[in-house]
């Protein structure tokens, strides 16, 4: 058998080899996380980009399956992690509202009931009947959380969504947010908004590279964030206080 | 106990074989949701053509006119052959377009799927009725031919809706097998076109049974063997000759063995999809 054929032959088995049978690269996205969300609190969680805090949102609204360990709930908590999820290009911002409705748990008939408040709350009456397409992406964010306005979870986890839309629909979609977080009983929120948390938080968590790195009072938890204070400092028995 | 011991788990995985009765119970309680998602299919399939609707008689027609020309004019006619085919035609695009769309349904729908959990068997219950309803609307075609060659209504008129359902289970099936896998290795989809080359062609759709089982040709006494490795092929015969309204050339208990392969398909992807579809999310 000439050398060549078998130097190719011996590379392409290597190659399909190495794609079967690895190794192959994986990533831990969270690593033994262990909490307690308390009925009636407000719960905020930091991290930089890719510590792990849209992941774990996930797990506990049920979208992802731990690989190991398990999230415990008596209700399932609805995760608010962008706007306009679900919508199609090709229906028009009415249809859209409607499907959106019926995902939210709601029949055709209190739709159709709440549709005119949604309309007139969006400010898109002159679009609502014209394909999601031709809006753009202020009139879009305006529709995506026009579809919430109805909607008022018992446990509401919140993915950095605050406020959208335009400066003169921002306002209006912060307060339509703050309303939901008013009328959920529990409530984790991940933010960048630092102020905000401090302000509106009972505890906070912070995330790096998917593990927890302090979890306790808002103030000292953002200040090992700033590296102001070390993560001990920030009373270990505070973690996970079961009642 | 702590108290937190006593909460629910949340998205457990699901024992192997309670797979079928999950989705049945998941489809009946998110009714609501299910109709929004056939208005969306629907609306979304011919958004933006002029034609509209008019595509569900018109796509089918023209595939048809292709193979009548192909084959009729080719190899000649006989009684009723356009009606024959045109109904395989229209009974083998249910099962391919049902089997592909619901073992695409993971990954057609991942940017939904990973922002709100509801249960995701909801997409293939939805896309099964959406098919349902442009199959109806696709055999609107047929009428003309009924009318030309004539139909009698007799008992053998409801082979036609068994083939139907023979021809969905075995579609859900197939497609909630291999949905997880095939949104981590898209290999499967791309195997599946060619496997669907091979069924149409070696179905009873372009040929009859007649053609090939003859004693000049391949021994009838085989006919068995083939019906019972292609279940398909029983549900297309049963639909035909329930247009027709006459007995089909198949023995009974080829009817019941088809059937309770179907079953068997539906039961394990049924299984497997509710075992392992939380699980694939991640990879997707």
């Amino acid at each position: 058998m000439p050398d060549g054929f078998k130097t190719a032959m011996r590379s392409i088995g290597g190659f399909i080899g190495k794609k079967i049978f690895g190794p192959h690269r994986t990533y831990s996205a969270l690593k033994d996380i262990s909490f307690t969300l308390r009925e009636g609190e407000m719960l905020g969680v930091i991290g930089k980009n890719g510590s792990g805090k849209s992941t774990l949102m996930q797990c506990m609204a049920g979208i992802f399956r731990p690989t190991s360990g398990i999230v415990r709930s008596e209700i399932n908590p609805f995760l608010l992690a962008g706007v306009g999820t679900g919508y199609s290009a090709s229906l028009t911002g009415k249809e859209n509202l409607m499907l959106y409705g019926s995902m939210l748990g709601l029949t055709e008939e209190e739709i159709n009931e709440l549709m005119p408040a949604m309309i007139e709350f969006s400010e898109l009456e002159d679009f609502i009947d014209e394909p999601m397409k031709t809006y753009s992406s202020g009139m879009k964010a305006r529709l995506g959380i026009t579809g919430l306005a109805s909607f008022k979870p018992d446990v509401l986890l919140i993915d950095e969504v605050l406020g959208v839309g335009d400066p003169t629909f921002k306002e209006k979609s912060q307060k339509l947010i703050m309303d939901m977080i008013d009328n959920a009983s529990t409530v984790m929120m991940a933010s960048q908004s630092f102020n905000l948390l401090k302000d509106m938080c009972d505890r906070i968590i912070m995330l790096e590279k998917g593990e927890i790195i302090a979890l306790g009072d808002p103030s000292d938890v953002i200040d090992v964030f700033h590296g102001r204070k070390d993560p001990s400092e920030v009373s270990p028995e505070k973690r996970d206080e079961c009642e | 106990m702590d108290k937190e011991e006593l909460l629910p788990v949340m998205n457990e995985p699901n024992p192997f074989f309670k797979g079928p009765s999950e989705i049945i119970k998941n489809s009946f309680q998110n009714k609501k949701m299910i109709k929004q998602f056939i208005k969306r299919d629907f609306k979304n399939k011919y958004r933006g053509s002029l034609l509209g609707y008019f595509w569900s008689l018109l796509a089918p027609f023209m595939q048809c006119m292709v193979y009548y020309l192909l084959i009729v004019f080719w190899r000649g006619g006989y009684e009723r052959k356009p009606l024959w085919l045109f109904g395989g035609i229209l009974a083998f695009g249910l099962f391919r377009d049902l089997t592909k769309t619901t073992m695409d349904g993971l990954t057609r729908n991942i940017g939904l799927i990973k922002k709100l959990y509801f249960p995701r068997e909801l997409f293939a219950v939805s896309t099964m009725f959406s098919q349902w309803i442009i199959l109806s609307l696709s055999l609107v075609i047929l009428i003309p031919l009924l009318l030309k060659y004539g139909f009698t209504i007799s008992f053998y008129t409801l082979l036609f809706p068994l083939g139907l359902l023979g021809i969905t289970m075995i579609a859900l099936g197939i497609g909630w097998m291999f949905c997880c896998a095939n949104a981590v290795y898209s290999d499967i989809g791309m195997t599946l076109r060619y496997v669907f080359t091979g069924l149409f062609f070696g179905s009873p759709i372009l040929w009859r049974i007649e053609d090939f089982f003859s004693p000049s040709k391949i021994p009838p006494e085989y006919l068995t063997t083939y019906f019972y490795c292609n279940p398909l092929a029983v549900f297309l015969t049963m639909f035909r000759y329930g247009l027709d309204g006459v007995a089909p050339p198949l023995p009974l208990m080829n009817i019941i063995v088809a059937f309770v392969t179907a079953f068997v398909f539906l039961l394990t992807g049924m299984c497997i999809f509710k075992r392992y579809e939380a699980g694939v999310i991640q990879s997707i």
